[in-house]
């Protein structure tokens, strides 16, 4: 009874916070939930069934005994892909064929089951029950946002590391993106390739069709940044100083403008790099190499910033992804936090004690002590040890 | 695990060759093929060596055929002005079992698709060319599948075709499922992608 009625508060404190923006959205705000995971073959689990709690969730135990693996598995299902592996197969039990995974959500769409086979060769993906032949009809149904000390590669890694968090964000929100990128991607090998055979008018065919799927991509990626750099202006406080204001900038190959217009844009300038193209065998320019830039107080974040600016300007970037899920889905994501508490300092980790009180949360950590006392939301909490889960208490 | 003996192992290997035949299903093949009795696999083998010695591209529309030219290019009752231009036989035999286009075909031996090796000059252009150069041709249609190499095929052979003035070239509409086969769709739909087709 008590667990129902923290839910209820602050979903009232929400609504009173929505009406300001959007009055008709007030019906709609809610708590996208996971009730329940089910992982056969995954990672150091040959067979395991969780049964979350509404609010906070707590897995504890020392490291390399599975808490990671729960998150991820449960990552797979918002993201379509682990956010830790390189390659899906890598979450399979050494020695067993496939994993299969399997989680009961609740959210605006009521209740749903989600259900993957993952296997050396793809994954295979259900909804209700019904398989799904394309991964973007999978996205979409349960939305959460992933939060590990790894994230700090958005800063300081390559332009392949902010894609990865920009491509990961947007598919969830709008699985038609990760229709389009798969697109885009598969039309960039083919002319990779074609390239190398050397056969211009065939270029020109593919060129016109990677430049409306690469203008989507382009138009898409450029709306979720600018939309993510207002929603963490919103959160300056996350940033120490008050000068020290966070920018982002998308970096991209075109102008901004109309569809029609990025898609010429993009085919002129194939046009014009086409030799240095055929030289190199590869295309050296287009969507595929875009990158962000991340600015604090005017000086790029990458280089110039501290490690703690660097860990703030993660949160904050997080924390902007939670409200434009939010936005764009009228629920609140799960919120997947792997051991990023304890590299937090009080400041910030109120901040994301705060949000944690509004989402269900699922956290790992060495020691649940390292819980601030602060998060006052009903908590379940699970011991991890030797590819074992269980529950300490509630 | 005991190995295979080495005669059904060599049956396994050669069935997995097969398009979408995985090991499990080519397992099921080699050990169905032993308990069949010695009638039956001689039959089968039959039908392998006749099947490759008796069948040949046709002359005109280079469709898999067992004479050339096939029963499309030699029925002198077709409308002979129009080309229906497809990827493979397969496609071509689906037009054909709605029956209700009277042109002829021209079959490309599949799509452009460099990751698979398969550039403009592994695809029969040349003959197409060489056919569409006849000026008795008024009307090409272009039905490869809706797939990206698909589309990307219809593009390319509308860009070669412009050169030919009084050609009129069209695309079939895509009712078709996204990415989807020609073999694979049904009559129906077939049959309104062929009517609503557009110019290119
Ligand atoms: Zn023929």
């Amino acid at each position: 009874m008590f667990a129902k009625l923290g839910v209820e508060e602050n979903f009232i404190q929400e609504i009173v916070y929505v009406t300001k923006i959007n009055l008709s959205a007030l019906s709609l705000i809610k708590i996208m939930k996971v009730n329940r995971l089910d992982v056969q073959n995954v990672r150091s689990y040959s067979f395991t069934q969780v049964e979350f709690g509404d609010n906070l969730n707590i897995l504890y135990g020392r490291n390399a005994q599975g808490k990671t693996s729960i998150l991820e598995a449960l990552a797979l299902f918002s993201y379509g892909r682990s956010p830790r592996a390189h390659f899906d197969r890598e979450v399979i039990s050494w020695g067993q064929e496939e994993s299969r995974l399997r989680a009961l959500c609740s959210g605006l769409q009521g209740t749903i089951d989600l259900a993957m086979k993952v296997t050396s060769k793809g994954k295979l993906v259900m909804v209700n029950r019904v398989t799904k032949k394309s991964l973007s009809e999978f996205l979409g149904h349960f939305y959460a946002v992933y939060f590990s000390p790894d994230d700090l590669q958005i800063v300081k890694g390559g332009p392949e590391d902010r894609r990865k968090f920009i491509n990961l964000g947007l598919s969830q929100i709008q699985p038609s993106f990760l229709q389009d990128l798969q697109l885009y991607n598969h039309l960039l090998n083919q002319r990779n390739r074609l390239l190398k055979m050397r056969q211009p008018l065939a270029l020109d065919v593919f060129d016109e069709q990677m430049s409306q799927a690469g203008a989507r991509l382009i138009m898409a990626r450029r709306q979720f940044i600018a939309r993510l750099c207002e929603l963490s202006a919103q959160h300056d406080d996350i940033i120490s100083e008050k000068q020290d204001q966070l920018k982002i900038d998308y970096v991209t190959c075109t102008e901004d403008g109309k569809l029609e217009e990025i898609e010429q844009s993009l085919q002129d300038s194939w046009h014009q790099t086409r030799e240095k193209d055929l030289q190199k065998g590869f295309t050296t320019i287009g969507p595929h190499r875009d990158d962000m830039n991340i600015l604090l107080a005017n000086q790029r974040a990458d280089r110039f910033g501290s490690q703690g600016q660097q860990r703030s300007i993660v949160l904050s970037l997080k924390v902007a992804l939670v409200d434009l899920i939010r936005e764009k889905t009228g629920e609140y994501p799960v919120l997947l936090l792997d051991d990023v508490l304890s590299e937090l300092d009080p400041i910030r980790q109120e901040h994301l004690v705060q949000i944690v009180s509004r989402t269900q949360t699922i956290l790992t950590t060495t020691h649940p002590d390292q819980v601030p006392s602060t998060l006052s939301v009903p908590r379940k909490v699970f011991e991890t040890a030797h590819g074992i889960l269980s529950v300490k208490g509630a | 695990m005991a190995e295979f003996p080495a005669p059904i192992a060599k049956l396994i290997e050669e069935f997995g060759r097969l398009p979408g035949i995985g090991p499990k299903s080519a397992q099921r093949l080699a050990f169905h093929v032993v308990s069949m009795s010695d009638d039956d696999v001689k039959k089968l083998i039959e039908a392998l060596l006749h099947s490759k010695r008796d069948l040949v591209f046709c002359e005109s529309c280079c469709c898999v055929t067992d004479h050339s030219p096939c029963f499309v290019c030699g029925d002198a009752e077709r409308d002979h002005t129009m080309i229906c231009v497809v990827q493979d036989t397969r496609d071509m035999l689906a037009l054909e079992r709605m029956k209700s286009y009277r042109g002829l075909y021209h079959v490309l031996g599949g799509a452009i698709s460099p990751m698979d090796g398969i550039g403009p000059d592994e695809l029969r252009l040349t003959e197409l060319l060489h056919r569409l150069a006849d000026d008795a041709i008024k009307e090409m249609i272009l039905a490869t599948n809706s797939t990206v190499e698909g589309e990307a095929t219809a593009s390319y052979i509308a860009r070669l075709a412009h050169h030919f003035e009084n050609l009129a070239v069209t695309r079939i509409a895509h009712g078709l499922p996204i990415g989807g086969d020609l073999e694979y769709a049904d009559e129906a739909t077939l049959a309104r992608a062929l009517e609503f087709r557009r110019p290119i």
